[in-house]
């Protein structure tokens, strides 16, 4: 799974070894950064393709800005530093950067896709005829979301896109995880009635 | 069936952990592909950035302890008096390698292309015009030169663009960033060391013209408030007046959009400005975000440049009649006729839904065809057929649609097929999105599909947002 970006020759794990200098107590060296950032992404970019999703409800710029945050945090892989913090909490500093300027450049101009347009949607582990269900609620209720306040839409995709917990939100958002959870149980309950207006209407 | 519970939310719960949306596979090889390929080209880029910022960071932790813990210093210092000389240079050595990390490197300029929206790409120096340009038409500003742009003080730097029409000051550590428009910029905050969380969060001011010069002739910023807020039914966004520049203007506060705490309104020189705050998530970016602000919107200075070419929208856009209404988004810069039964489901986003229930239809979606229309930006000098190239996956046909180049593109997708028309005028991209086009599946809504698209595609015409 290591240096799966890399070429045969090396690429850059190589390069990075090479300029490893073993400088600085306790510093990782280039070959490990970048071994952890290839295995976050292997583990998590769904997640990440998830929260973007959650926030954009439109598959082709979810693509282009999962594509975006993984070479933005490619790009500034120096300033990483695990001593400091784990790989998701950055990276979803990045992502959360990403998307507020691609949504203040594409400010009051609509998506370009229907928001019934979203595809892949499974739901493991449950029977079929519930997976059905369980998609069609889940349809009405990402279509729902933009009803709810930013912060209150930024928490639930950080929750179940992302899947973080209470207190990577909290440290992600800059609250303390009670209030996260406060904001989560209010956005939920703000979400069925956006629903059931919609249902109504 | 579900919901019925005491605690809906409880059930709600149930079903966004229950239900994933996963990446297409064919994205994820792309993705994969692509971010090799970056590898190979910024290997050395991130190589020598990388062990900079380990060369300089153990050096800056010596210094900042020591200037912390000045009695750990003196000991230093006096268990060996020939250490002086030799701990100077390496303060001075220090010094020297963290301001080439902190101020140097980070303003050199990168080549990293843009994806969408603001380039990565740092700011370069602004060229201030030579002379004083003129005004072409009424203004309502009193009409400056760029010779009245605010001089910066300490900590302070300005920034003029000469083709905008405004200048204004903004504190020192703070980068403008160009956009994909021609006359927008993006100002972002300081970096702070703080918690690894939240690296990538620093504040950000919006500088947007929601209209070019000289095409805002007649609209004030009332109107475009009010306009923000008919968007919003039922939300509480506050509005109060200002004045900027010497302008009046009005500033939003509550707008309900993503990233976005503050946004002011104001109508310079026939030229519709917005200036807005980006929500941040701490205290110290807060703080910045405040500092930003406070200091833009008391020096901005506009002045008048040479009007944008201008096409009305009175000009181009088609009347309605009986059997037709005329959709028209002067924010977006178009107008096209529909027919006066298709209806509008939110008032955000323009999809119109039209003709006959379609029994086949899933469940979870609206049982009507239906037609959205986009303007995802500027088309940063990529033409109709290389956006349906990238986002297309069917027969791609080119033509000429309001006399401009477009392309068509007949997806199958994964639930409902759909047909897309990618159109660049005015140097934006527009799409025209209608579904189901699957005739087997969905044979009543071929006829009004057909219908609509060609009364669409004859009659969209595109002019200059905000006219």
């Amino acid at each position: 799974m290591y240096y799966q970006f890399c070429n045969k020759s090396g690429g850059l794990a190589k390069i990075m070894a090479e300029t490893n200098t073993g400088e600085g107590r306790g510093m990782s060296s280039n070959e490990e950064i970048l071994a952890l950032f290839e295995n976050w992404y292997a583990l998590e970019m769904p997640r990440l393709y998830r929260y973007v999703m959650y926030r954009v409800r439109d598959q082709a710029a979810a693509e282009e800005l999962t594509a975006a945050i993984c070479e933005e945090a490619l790009r500034y892989l120096h300033r990483y530093e695990p001593q400091r913090g784990g790989m998701s909490g950055w990276m979803y500093g990045i992502a959360r950067n990403t998307l507020k300027e691609f949504f203040r450049a594409k400010v009051r101009r609509p998506a370009s896709v229907p928001l019934d347009s979203l595809h892949n949607l499974r739901a493991p582990g449950h029977s079929p005829e519930h997976a059905v269900e369980l998609i069609e609620v889940f349809r009405q209720a990402v279509r729902s979301l933009r009803r709810l306040p930013d912060q209150e839409q930024e928490v639930v995709a950080l929750r179940y896109g992302a899947e973080l917990s209470n207190q990577e939100i909290a440290e992600l958002m800059g609250l303390n995880p009670n209030h996260v959870g406060v904001l989560l149980h209010r956005a939920l309950k703000k979400l069925r009635q956006a629903m059931q207006t919609e249902e109504r209407a | 069936m579900m919901f019925d519970s005491n605690k809906p939310e409880d059930d709600l719960d149930q079903v966004l952990g229950s239900v994933h949306i996963e990446p297409d596979a064919q994205f994820t090889r792309q993705l994969h592909a692509r971010l090799r390929q970056s590898v190979e080209a910024h290997a050395d880029e991130i190589t020598a950035a990388r062990t900079n910022h380990r060369r300089m960071r153990p050096g800056r932790r010596r210094l900042l302890s020591r200037s912390m813990e000045p009695m750990n210093r003196g000991r230093v210092m006096n268990r060996s008096s020939w250490m002086l000389p030799v701990f100077s240079v390496m303060v001075l050595g220090v010094l020297v390698l963290g301001f080439i990390a902190l101020v140097i490197l980070p303003n050199l300029p990168s080549h990293q292309p843009a994806l969408f929206g603001f380039p990565t790409r740092m700011p370069t120096e602004t060229p201030l015009p030579t002379e004083a340009p003129t005004a072409g038409g009424p203004l309502e500003a009193t009409p400056v030169g760029v010779g009245n742009c605010p001089v910066p003080q300490a900590g302070q730097q300005q920034y003029t663009h000469p083709t905008g029409g405004y200048c204004f000051l903004y504190p020192e550590g703070w980068t403008v960033e160009a956009s994909s428009s021609p006359y927008d910029v993006l100002l972002k905050g300081p970096f702070h060391d703080l918690e690894h969380t939240q690296e990538g969060e620093t504040a950000m001011l919006f500088i947007n013209l929601i209209a070019a010069p000289g095409a805002a002739a007649g609209v004030t910023p009332d109107q475009y408030a009010d306009e923000v807020v008919a968007k919003y039914p039922g939300e509480n966004i506050t509005r109060s007046n200002t004045e900027i520049g010497g302008v009046p203007g009005v500033v939003l506060q509550g707008i309900p959009e993503i990233g976005m705490t503050r946004e002011a309104v104001i109508v310079a020189n026939n030229t519709l400005y917005s200036l807005e705050m980006s929500g941040t998530a701490g205290e110290v970016v807060q703080q910045d975000a405040d500092q930003g602000w406070a200091l833009l919107t008391e020096s901005m200075t506009f002045f008048a440049v040479p009007p944008a070419e201008v096409v009305k929208a009175d000009d181009v856009c088609p009347k309605a009649d009986a059997d037709t209404q005329l959709v028209i988004d002067r924010a977006a810069g178009y107008c096209l006729l529909l027919p006066a039964s298709a209806e509008r489901q939110y008032p955000d986003t323009p999809i119109y839904y039209f003709g006959p229930q379609l029994a086949a239809m899933p469940e979870s979606f609206e049982p009507h065809a239906s037609i959205g229309i986009g303007a995802p930006g500027f088309a940063e000098g990529k033409t109709a057929a290389q956006f349906a190239q990238e986002q297309g996956s069917g027969e791609i046909t080119e033509m000429t649609i309001a006399g401009v180049h477009a392309a068509i593109v007949e997806r199958q997708g994964d639930v409902v097929p759909d047909r897309v028309a990618y159109i660049v005028a005015n140097e934006r991209l527009y799409t025209l999105l209608v579904s189901p086009t699957d005739p087997t599946k969905f044979p009543e809504a071929v006829q009004p599909i057909e219908e609509v698209w060609s009364t669409a595609l004859e009659s969209i015409a595109f002019f200059t947002p905000w006219d």
